[in-house]
C-alpha cells in the first residue's frame, strides 16, 4: 500500500474559509463538501436567530458568547453591526446603550436614538421596541446554536486550511496522470 | 415607531414549553456540518449523518436520564429532607 501524500497546507482555501463557511473546500475542488459544511454551519446560525431573534448576537451584553459566535465569520459580525445599531438606543438614565424593553420605543432625539417611555394608549395600539429579546432557556438556546456554529465552522477551517489528502477528489481512472 | 407583531429572525420565538425539541434540528445540522469534513466516503454521507444525529441525541438522553436518576433517586437518599 503506497505511503498517503503528506497533508498539504493550503492559505487560500484557509482564507476562502474565513470568509464563508464552507468556501474552503470549494476551492479545494470538494463540492459536496463545501455544500454540506455551509448548509450545518448557517442551519445552525439561523436557526439560532431563529428561535432567539436578533438579540441572540450581542458583542457588548453577552462579549463571552460572542466571542465564540464570531467563530462563524463575517455574517456574525454584519447581524452584530446591525443589532447595535439598528435596534438599540441610549437609555437617558444610565446613559448606556441597551435593548428595549415592553413599554418603551425608540426614537431620535436629534443626535442619538434614546428609549421614551410610551403612554397605555401608545402601549394599547400595539406600538413597542423594534425587536421582542429572547428570555431565558430559549435565549441561552440560541446563543448556544450559534457558538456551535462558529465551533463547527473552526472544525471546517482547519480542514480546508490543512486539507486531508483522503478527501482530495481522486483522478478519473484512464486519465492521465 | 415600531408595533408589537412577530417577525422571523428579529424577535424571539414564544416556545418555552417546548424547548427541548429544539436539540433535535441543532443535532442534525451539527451532524451535517461534522460529517462533510469528517465522512470519508460521501457515497456514505447521509447515513453517517443519520448515525450521528441519533448518537447525539441518544447521549444526550442518557445523560438525562442519568441527571434525573441523580436528583431523583440519588440526592435523597445522601441528603433527606425533612418533611
Amino acid at each position: 500500500m503506497p505511503t498517503p501524500p503528506p497533508t498539504s497546507f493550503n492559505p487560500l482555501a484557509g482564507l476562502a474559509a474565513v470568509v464563508f463557511p464552507g468556501a474552503g473546500h470549494l476551492v479545494l475542488g470538494q463540492y459536496k463538501r463545501a455544500l454540506f459544511a455551509a448548509i450545518g454551519v448557517m442551519g445552525l446560525f439561523f436557526f439560532g436567530l431563529l428561535i432567539g431573534g436578533i438579540d441572540a448576537i450581542d458583542s457588548s451584553q453577552d462579549r463571552v458568547w460572542f466571542f465564540g459566535q464570531a467563530l462563524v465569520g463575517p455574517s456574525t459580525f454584519i447581524v452584530d453591526t446591525i443589532h447595535q445599531n439598528q435596534f438599540k438606543a441610549y437609555d437617558l438614565g444610565t446613559g448606556l446603550l441597551r435593548s428595549g424593553e415592553p413599554g418603551e420605543q425608540r426614537i431620535n432625539d436629534g443626535s442619538r436614538f434614546i428609549w421614551e417611555p410610551l403612554t397605555y394608549e401608545e402601549i394599547e395600539l400595539g406600538l413597542g421596541p423594534p425587536n421582542t429579546p429572547g428570555l431565558g432557556r430559549l435565549n441561552e438556546i440560541a446563543m448556544l446554536s450559534i457558538v456551535l456554529a462558529g465551533m463547527l465552522n473552526l472544525i471546517i477551517f482547519l480542514d480546508a486550511l490543512m486539507p486531508n489528502p483522503d478527501h482530495t477528489p481522486s483522478p478519473k481512472p484512464g486519465g492521465g496522470s | 415607531m415600531m408595533t408589537l407583531a412577530y417577525t422571523p429572525f428579529i424577535d424571539a420565538l414564544g416556545i418555552h414549553d417546548h424547548w427541548y425539541l429544539l436539540i433535535v434540528p441543532i443535532s442534525i445540522f451539527l451532524a451535517i456540518g461534522y460529517k462533510s469534513v469528517r465522512c470519508s466516503d460521501m457515497n456514505r454521507f447521509f447515513r453517517e449523518v443519520v448515525i450521528f444525529t441519533i448518537q447525539i441525541l441518544g447521549g444526550l438522553l442518557l445523560l438525562a436520564i442519568a441527571f434525573t436518576a441523580v436528583i431523583v433517586v440519588l440526592l435523597p437518599l445522601l441528603a433527606p429532607m425533612p418533611g
